[in-house]
C-alpha cells in the first residue's frame, strides 16, 4: 500500500528506525522480566540460556519476536493515513465518522498550532538559558533541573491562556458552535473507490473474526527442538 | 515534521484521492484485525502487503 | 496454577472495565451542557502544547524518563475541567504519537487521558477557580489525591489494553506501569500542581474587587 501511495522510503525511514529500536528495547525488557512467558503459554521448555536462577527459553524469544512484528504491522496503515491525508481534510473525516465537529475542530486547532507553540517554547528556553538556568545534564542535579522547567512552563502557559482567549473570542464572533452540524470546505461526496475501501475494511474485520475462531485461535509457535 | 505540523506529501494516487474518513475507517479496521491475533504468520503477511504492494 | 492465573487476569480486566464505565459516567454527568467554544480551543491548544513539550524529556534510566508534557494534564484539568483534561490527554498523546512515531500506543493514550480527567475533578468544588484566584490550602491536598486516583484508573486501563490487545506479559506491563507512574507523579508533584497553585495565587494578588453579599 505504501508503494501504491508513492511514499518515498526516505521519509518513512526515521519512523521505521524508531519503531525497530522501540521493539528491541521492549523485547529486551520482556526477556529480562519474564524469561519463561512463552513457555508458560505453549507448555514447551527449550532452554537456550541458563544463568544462576535465570532461564531464557526459545519460546519466549519467539514470543518477543512475534510481539515486535505485531507492533511493526500496525505502523504502515498509520503512515498511510498521515502521509496521504491533507491536514485540512482531517477534521471533516473525523466528523464523517461520527466524532462531534467541535472535537474534530479542536484537533484541527492542535495541528495548526503545534509549530507556533513549539517556536514559542524554543524562544523561552533560549531566553532562560541565556539567564543561566540549567537544563542540560551535568549543569545541576536531576531534581533541580526538573524544577527549572517551571521557568519555561509558567510563561508558556500564561501566553497559551491568552492565545486561547483570543482564538475563542474570534471563533465566537464568527458564530462557531451555534448549530448542531456544520459544513466543511474540503468535504467531497463519496466515489466508487471509497465504497470499495469501505467494503475492504469491513470484510477485513469479518475475516479476522472468522480466522480467530477457526485457524489462528492462539499464540503460534514453531517447534523449536 | 514540516512547518505546517503535518507530514502530508502532495501526490496523485488512489490513496490520496479516497476520502480521509475512509482511510480512517481502514486504519481502525486494520488495527482491530491486528489486535485480534498473536500469530507471526498473519503479522508477516500483513506487513508485507502494507509495505510492498 | 494456569486456572488461578487466568482468573486473576479476568478479575483485573473486569475491574478495569467497571472503572472505565464509572469514570465516563462521572464525565458525562457533568458534561451534559456540551462543550463551549473556549473548551474547544483549550483542547486544541492544550494538545499542541502537549505535542511541543513532548520534545523535552529528561532520561533517568533505561526506558524511563521525566516527560514534562505530563505536567500539562492536571493544569488543563484544573483550569478547564475534566472533559477538557481528558481530551487534552487523549488528543495530545494520540496526535503526538502518530506524528512523531508513526504508530499510536492506545493503552498509554488512555493513561494520559485519565490523568487529565481526574485532574479536572477538583473543579467540581464550588469555591475553586484557578483563573479568578479562588484556590485554598485544602485544594492542594485534593489535587494530589485526584492525581493519584487518575494514575490508578489510567494504569488499570493501560494494563488492560497492553495485556488484552497487544498481548504483553502481565508482569512486564506492571513493571513498566510502575516506573511510568513514579516518574509521572514526580513530574506532576514538582511541576504540574505547583504551576496550578502559582497561577491561582498570581491572579489573586491582582484582584482588588470584593464580592458583595
Amino acid at each position: 500500500m505504501l508503494k501504491i501511495a508513492k511514499i518515498p522510503f526516505s521519509t518513512i525511514k526515521p519512523l521505521l528506525i524508531f519503531i525497530i529500536i522501540f521493539t528491541l528495547f521492549n523485547s529486551a525488557l520482556l526477556l529480562i522480566v519474564t524469561p519463561e512467558y512463552g513457555s508458560q503459554i505453549t507448555g514447551k521448555y527449550t532452554v537456550i540460556l541458563k544463568l544462576y536462577g535465570f532461564k531464557l527459553t526459545a519460546e519466549t524469544l519467539f514470543y518477543a519476536f512475534t510481539l515486535s512484528l505485531k507492533y511493526i504491522s500496525l505502523l504502515p496503515v498509520t503512515l498511510l493515513f498521515i502521509f496521504t491525508t491533507n491536514p485540512s481534510e482531517f477534521a471533516s473525516s473525523l466528523n464523517r465518522l461520527g466524532v462531534s465537529y467541535k472535537i474534530a475542530y479542536s484537533i484541527s486547532i492542535a495541528l495548526r498550532y503545534i509549530p507556533d507553540v513549539k517556536d514559542e517554547m524554543t524562544n523561552i528556553i533560549n531566553a532562560q538559558e541565556a539567564r543561566g538556568v540549567a537544563f542540560k545534564k551535568g549543569d545541576a542535579g536531576l531534581l533541580k533541573r526538573l524544577k527549572n522547567y517551571l521557568s519555561i512552563l509558567l510563561p508558556l502557559l500564561i501566553s497559551s491562556l491568552q492565545r486561547i482567549e483570543v482564538i475563542s473570542n474570534a471563533m465566537d464572533l464568527r458564530g462557531f458552535g451555534k448549530h448542531k452540524t456544520r459544513t466543511w470546505y474540503t468535504r467531497k461526496p463519496l466515489k466508487s473507490a471509497d465504497y470499495i475501501f469501505i467494503i475492504v475494511s469491513i470484510s477485513l474485520v469479518l475475516i479476522g473474526i472468522y480466522l480467530k475462531n477457526t485457524y489462528f485461535t492462539k499464540f503460534f509457535c514453531l517447534s523449536l527442538k | 515534521m514540516s512547518r505546517t505540523g503535518s507530514l502530508y506529501i502532495d501526490k496523485d494516487t488512489v490513496f490520496h484521492n479516497i476520502d480521509g474518513s475512509i482511510k480512517l475507517l481502514l486504519w481502525i479496521c486494520w488495527t482491530a484485525f491486528i489486535f485480534m491475533f498473536m500469530d507471526i504468520r498473519i503479522f508477516i503477511f500483513m506487513t508485507l502487503i502494507a509495505f510492498l504492494c | 496454577m494456569g486456572g488461578f492465573f487466568s482468573s486473576i487476569v479476568t478479575y483485573q480486566g473486569i475491574i478495569s472495565l467497571i472503572l472505565v464505565v464509572l469514570a465516563s459516567f462521572i464525565l458525562f454527568k457533568k458534561g451534559k451542557k456540551g462543550i463551549s467554544t473556549r473548551d474547544v480551543v483549550a483542547i486544541g491548544i492544550g494538545a499542541a502544547l502537549y505535542g511541543a513539550l513532548s520534545y523535552i524529556s529528561i532520561p533517568i534510566g533505561p526506558n524511563t524518563s521525566f516527560r514534562i508534557a505530563v505536567a500539562l494534564l492536571p493544569i488543563f484539568g484544573a483550569i478547564f475541567g475534566p472533559i477538557v483534561g481528558f481530551l487534552v490527554g487523549f488528543v495530545g498523546h494520540a496526535l503526538n504519537d502518530a506524528l512523531m512515531n508513526g504508530s499510536v500506543w492506545w493503552s498509554w493514550v488512555f493513561l494520559s487521558a485519565f490523568m487529565g480527567m481526574f485532574g479536572g475533578l477538583v473543579t467540581f468544588d464550588k469555591n475553586f477557580d484557578v483563573l479568578s484566584g479562588m484556590i485554598q490550602k485544602k485544594h492542594y491536598v485534593k489535587m494530589y489525591i485526584y492525581a493519584l486516583l487518575g494514575m490508578l484508573v489510567g494504569s488499570l486501563v493501560a494494563y488492560g489494553g497492553d495485556v488484552f490487545l497487544y498481548g504483553e506479559p502481565a508482569a512486564k506491563v506492571w513493571l513498566q506501569i510502575l516506573l511510568a507512574n513514579i516518574s509521572n507523579f514526580i513530574v506532576i508533584a514538582v511541576l504540574g500542581i505547583p504551576v496550578v497553585i502559582l497561577l491561582g495565587n498570581m491572579k489573586g494578588k491582582n484582584n482588588n474587587l470584593d464580592l458583595e453579599e
